[in-house]
């Protein structure tokens, strides 16, 4: 043979790439089926929880930084 | 989404400036956006999933009582949301790099070995693609990590004492997200650019010859990728169906044997490719009027190079493991130099990172077939 036909060649990579296409898409579907929101929660309450969170860490580094100023005056 | 808007806009300067570089013709502009466009889609698709699945993985490690059964499903969302990128990047990339070829022969219809060359020359632009959006996803991303992080850890571990990405802590958030831009779509970006540059470097070189333009000889890098995905479909059935993970310490395990297996299966598929496809000898020419040289290789010579790149990946990839794992002696000695201070740290780390280096510019030097650079492209390739 030792010669690489134009037909061979595109049909053998292009397949080779739908399968390996499929194979990722396949890998998707199987991640993306399992419902996490049961237990976990929905983003809507994550979100919710985020900003308790931070407004809680924006308070903290306030009072922080009130503190830091005073031991500076005193 | 705030890189990928400053992305489209140094893309649309690059494209204009290779544009006008290249004398107002289209070619490789067109491979150059085609690279960054599918860089970008398989490193989006990369974080996609990622973010999805990191959740299932906790969700089902957490939510199955058995400890074998919620390790083996943990594992297996792990790996399948990896997957999920590995072959969309690689059949992409692939894909677009074939359909951009075949346009090209259709629109330029090349008859000489100067035509083939000169084709292959604007189709490198795909590989500039690949490597520009590399340039943005990996450092950018990286240096946003790494600031993220090191902001993360002085604010909550030094003030407020919480732990290494605490969830009480929201910017464990900002540190994720560059983890995400430069682990994920970056790693994606860097490996689309590796596989483009060395297949693009190897269809230039072999439009120098005769005997690989003639036919289809030139798709051979090509061909080689593409049985490189068939192969990793069926080593990633081990990891998920046969050598299912149920203890702790065969997560590594499984995850070496998928280098070992597939470097098993790769080697028939490579001798078999190279004595069946390629010609016998084949003559590239290098340089110009008259310091033109013809370099001679053989269908041997580069199955061996295949071979030595393919075997060298394995070797570098185990020796990455040995100095990078904390369950060998390098990493274990580098923590407890950790105990004496910050300086013998330094010192003990950079010269582990020296050391790493060795067996990988071994595997790279060893190879003696490198007599002409087409036999350099394909050891990358494999």
């Amino acid at each position: 043979m030792n010669e690489i036909s134009h037909l061979f060649a595109n049909l053998f990579i292009f397949s080779s790439c739908a399968l390996g296409l499929l194979f990722g898409l396949y890998n998707w579907f199987k991640v993306i089926r399992i419902d996490p929101e049961k237990v976990i929660g929905s983003k809507e309450e994550g979100a919710a929880e985020l900003v308790e969170i931070t407004d809680d860490f924006k308070a903290k580094i306030k009072e922080m930084n009130k503190i830091a100023r005073y031991i500076q005056e005193v | 989404m705030a890189e990928y808007i400053y992305l489209f806009f140094f893309i649309c300067g690059f494209t204009l400036l290779i544009i006008f570089i290249d004398s107002f013709k289209l070619y490789t502009a067109i491979a150059f956006v085609s690279g960054c466009a599918t860089s970008l889609l398989s490193g989006f698709v990369g974080m996609f999933i990622a973010t999805r699945a990191n959740v299932r993985v906790t969700y089902r490690a957490a939510t199955i009582k058995d400890n074998k059964e919620s390790l083996k499903a943990a594992f297996n969302v792990a790996f399948q949301g990896g997957c999920v990128m590995g072959f969309v990047l690689v059949s992409l990339a692939l894909a677009v790099l074939t359909f951009l070829i075949l346009i090209f022969l259709l629109f330029w219809r090349p008859k000489t070995t100067d035509d083939f060359t000169q084709m292959f020359d604007f189709i490198a632009g795909y590989g500039l693609g690949g490597s520009a959006v590399a340039l943005f996803c990996r450092v950018g991303g990286g240096i946003y990590t790494k600031a993220a992080d090191v902001g993360a850890d002085l604010v909550g571990k030094n003030e407020f004492g919480l732990e290494e990405d605490s969830p009480d802590n929201p910017a464990t958030i900002a540190d994720n997200v560059g983890d995400n831009v430069g682990d994920i779509a970056g790693m994606g970006a860097d490996l689309f650019g590796s596989f483009a540059e060395a297949t693009c470097a190897a269809l230039v070189v072999s439009g120098t010859s005769v005997e690989m333009v003639t036919a289809a000889n030139y798709t051979f890098p090509l061909i080689l990728s593409a049985s490189g995905i068939l192969v990793c479909i069926i080593t990633s059935f081990f990891a998920t169906h046969i050598m299912t993970v149920t203890e702790k310490e065969k997560i590594e395990s499984t995850l070496k044997w998928q280098l070992l297996i597939s470097t098993i299966i790769l080697i028939p598929t490579i001798v078999l490719l190279s004595l069946l496809l390629l010609p016998k000898n084949i003559n590239f020419v290098a340089g110009e009027g008259t310091s033109i040289k013809t370099y001679k290789s053989t269908n041997t010579g580069i199955m061996i190079c295949a071979l030595i790149g393919l075997i060298s990946g394995l070797i570098i990839g185990m020796f990455t493991d040995y100095f990078t794992s904390n369950s060998h002696t390098p990493v274990q000695n580098l923590a407890k130099a950790c105990k004496s201070g910050a300086a013998i740290n330094i010192i003990h780390g950079l010269a582990l990172g020296y050391m790493s280096c060795v067996v990988p510019i071994i595997c790279l030097a060893s190879n003696k077939y490198y007599n002409f650079s087409y036999n350099c492209c394909i050891f990358c390739i494999s």
